[in-house]
């Protein structure tokens, strides 16, 4: 299990206090509070521990947004709360967010019967899932179950994949299930003195790759974010003692996939860092304002982290499927000498699953 | 609102008031114009006291007392409160008292606020007295004007006269207060605007933290010190001076990059109504040429200019610095 305490109370709208998902938590979690309507507009309301049953009224699954001039890897995100308590850092969710609560959309099974719609079409277009944008994918499996109900719905899909990305080690519900090879756990990875002092709320780094190497001998695929690399006093040889790690604890072909995304993040994020982690020194580097709107490490401090893990992993594994996420077209040349075009990622990844 | 029955004029001598004032709201005030006052007609408005343990509190008129002190005055015209009033009302009376004769200085909002949040909740002190203050009713304001009564005598200071805005107190409020000291000099000297206060005060956080050394020694650096001499510099030179340095300091790579683009740039010595225009921070993908001209020969030279630069290696050069 990660450090991380699970939520101590239940928020419910109203609506849903009769609803499968809210009997089910109301069997771990006490009651606090019944409301007659629970908008984006009340989330400020809520705080740690609070896990708030809100009723979802847009829409379940939607594409990445990506943004121009980046290169996207296409996911089709399945949308089904907000908010984590993990308490990394740099977690941008601090500043997309107005709580600190978790929010979950209490009539869930609307959004999975829009799932099981959408992949039930005639001739889809190949696609891959994840629930991880908003949240972490398996933060609250042990209460939710939704995991577990997510890989049975991919199981028998040929023209669909799920990824579920994590910073817990909590894979043991997901173990026996029949997946079909339809699932890739990921797992978001760091340098270990990253993960120490940014990642406290996080499991272990050594619980993290313990979890891959289960979930592989399983027969998921498993894939890993280095996502977000900072830069810091060793992190080079941190990085490289990670990449290390996770081929120790997992059979190289078992790995879909490793992508790295250097830190980014949206400029309101350096004050709430500054108010909520004082001691963090993640902010400090050489960060520019990018045609996006987010702060980056300057291009060639981003450059040098990528070549470097690049090479690292390539030592493992010459044969490795890495990629940048949500990077320029010039970085990608910089490092791979290649820029694979507005479709080419999506492509990419798609073959290998 | 406050009800006061039972008060009572009288005259009070100085070694019967009690010299600790229990709500001080005064700090950093210009007392020229009530000394002129004072000298020319006298005491007008009492103080006002309340009886405590033998001698008296000083409620309001703590201004009034100590320039009658520095003019000789032993003796006051008092309004004794009733003994039955409790601390929360007479820092009302106070706070009244003063709010209905001058607008407060951010030092003494910080005052006013510590002593209210003794015995008023924040959501009392966020809705009704933030307002009162001239602040906006957010609880950032209450939690940053609180905070504030940790930046001691000299931060207080500069608060009341102006040299430092409460946001940027703010920003100092973890450094060392040897390290406060600097920044409020340095600020004290050379009076930037609230924008570049704060891009000051940041870069000076960040060079301390990245190169794990007090921010005094920045400031107090061979750079700046000799900028802060230099005889030539009028103050806005200077202060923008100060502020080139420590962006380079702050951001070594980007200012080397820089560097690089402007001399190629200039190699490129291109005719005034041709701009390249580089991507933004080497960082946005495209590069973009603009040519103005007025007819046609203009627009020959333009496109030659562009010619030429095409043939030469610095613009190869630009792009690959991106």
């Amino acid at each position: 299990m990660g450090r991380a305490g699970k939520p101590e109370r239940l928020v419910v709208e109203t609506s849903l206090t009769d609803g499968p998902l809210t009997r089910v938590l109301e069997k771990s979690l006490p009651v606090k509070e019944v409301r007659e309507r629970i908008g984006p507009s009340d989330y400020p309301d809520f705080g740690p521990g609070d896990l708030v049953l809100a009723r979802h009224h847009g829409s379940f699954i939607k594409p990445c947004p990506g943004t121009r001039g980046y290169i996207c890897c296409g996911l089709q995100i399945i949308h089904f709360g907000l908010g984590c308590h993990l308490g990394c850092t740099y977690c941008i969710l601090q500043s997309y967010l107005d709580t600190r609560a978790i929010i979950l959309f209490g009539n869930m099974e609307d959004g999975l019967a829009r799932l099981r719609e959408v992949l039930a079409q005639d001739n889809p277009p190949f696609r891959r899932y994840c629930t991880g944008e908003f949240t972490d994918s398996l933060l609250l499996e042990d209460l939710t179950g939704l995991g577990a109900r997510l890989v049975g719905l991919f199981a028998d899909q040929s023209q669909a994949v799920l990824e579920l990305k994590t910073k817990t080690d909590r894979v043991q519900t997901l173990l026996g299930l029949n997946h079909g090879g339809r699932t890739i756990i990921s797992f978001s990875v760091n340098a270990p003195a990253v993960a120490r002092s940014e990642e406290s709320g996080a499991a272990s780094l050594k619980s993290r790759l313990a979890a891959a190497g289960r979930a592989a001998q399983h027969g998921y695929r498993v894939g890993f974010h280095f996502d977000p690399l900072i830069r810091h006093p060793g992190w080079q040889e941190g990085y490289q003692r990670t990449v290390s790690d996770i081929f120790q604890h997992v059979p190289a072909e078992a790995i879909a996939w490793i992508s790295l995304g250097a830190f980014r993040y949206l400029p309101g994020l350096k004050t709430v860092v500054a108010g909520r982690h004082p001691k963090s020194r993640i902010m400090d580097e050489e960060f520019v304002l990018a045609p996006d709107g987010k702060m980056r490490y300057l291009r060639p401090l981003r450059v040098e982290m990528y070549r470097s893990l690049l090479t690292s992993i390539r030592g493992f594994w010459p044969e490795a499927c890495v990629y940048l996420c949500m990077e320029s077209p010039r970085v990608w040349r910089e490092v791979f000498g290649f820029d694979p075009g507005p479709r080419g990622l999506i492509e990419m990844l798609d073959r290998r699953v | 609102m406050i009800k006061i029955e039972g008060l009572r004029l009288a005259l009070v001598r100085d070694e019967d008031i009690d010299p600790a004032v229990p709500f001080l709201l005064s700090y950093g005030f210009d007392p020229a114009d009530l000394r002129a006052s004072l000298e020319r007609v006298g005491q007008i408005t009492p103080l006002i006291l309340q009886p405590a343990e033998g001698r008296y509190r000083l409620i309001c008129g703590y201004r009034r007392r100590l320039i009658l002190q520095e003019l000789g005055r032993r003796e006051y015209q008092a309004l004794i409160l009733p003994p039955g009033l409790n601390d929360r009302e007479a820092l009302g009376l106070a706070l009244e008292d003063n709010l209905s004769s001058r607008p407060f200085n951010a030092a003494e909002k910080v005052l006013a606020l510590t002593h209210l949040s003794r015995f008023h909740p924040p959501a009392e002190l966020i809705e009704n007295f933030l307002p009162r203050l001239g602040l906006p009713p957010r609880v950032q304001y209450l939690d940053r004007f609180l905070r504030l009564s940790d930046l001691g005598t000299a931060g207080l200071t500069a608060l009341a006269e102006g040299d430092l805005d409460p946001e940027t107190g703010e920003m100092i409020l973890s450094m060392t207060p040897e390290d406060r000291a600097a920044v409020i000099d340095l600020l004290n000297r050379l009076r930037p605007g609230l924008n570049k206060r704060k891009q000051i005060v940041t870069w000076l956080r960040e060079i301390g933290r990245r190169e794990d050394v007090p921010v005094r020694t920045v400031i107090e650096g061979p750079d700046i010190r000799a900028v802060m001499q230099a005889e030539r510099l009028n103050l806005p030179q200077k202060e923008k001076a100060v502020r080139e340095l420590l962006r380079a300091r702050r951001y070594p790579l980007l200012k080397e990059l820089e560097e690089k683009q402007a001399r190629f740039l200039k190699r490129l010595n291109l005719p005034p109504k041709v701009r390249l225009e580089p991507p933004l921070n080497f960082e946005g993908l495209d590069f973009t040429i603009r040519i103005n001209f007025a007819d046609l020969k203009e627009f020959q030279e333009g496109l030659d200019a562009l010619n030429r630069m095409a043939a030469g290696p610095d613009l190869a050069a630009l792009v690959e610095l991106g």
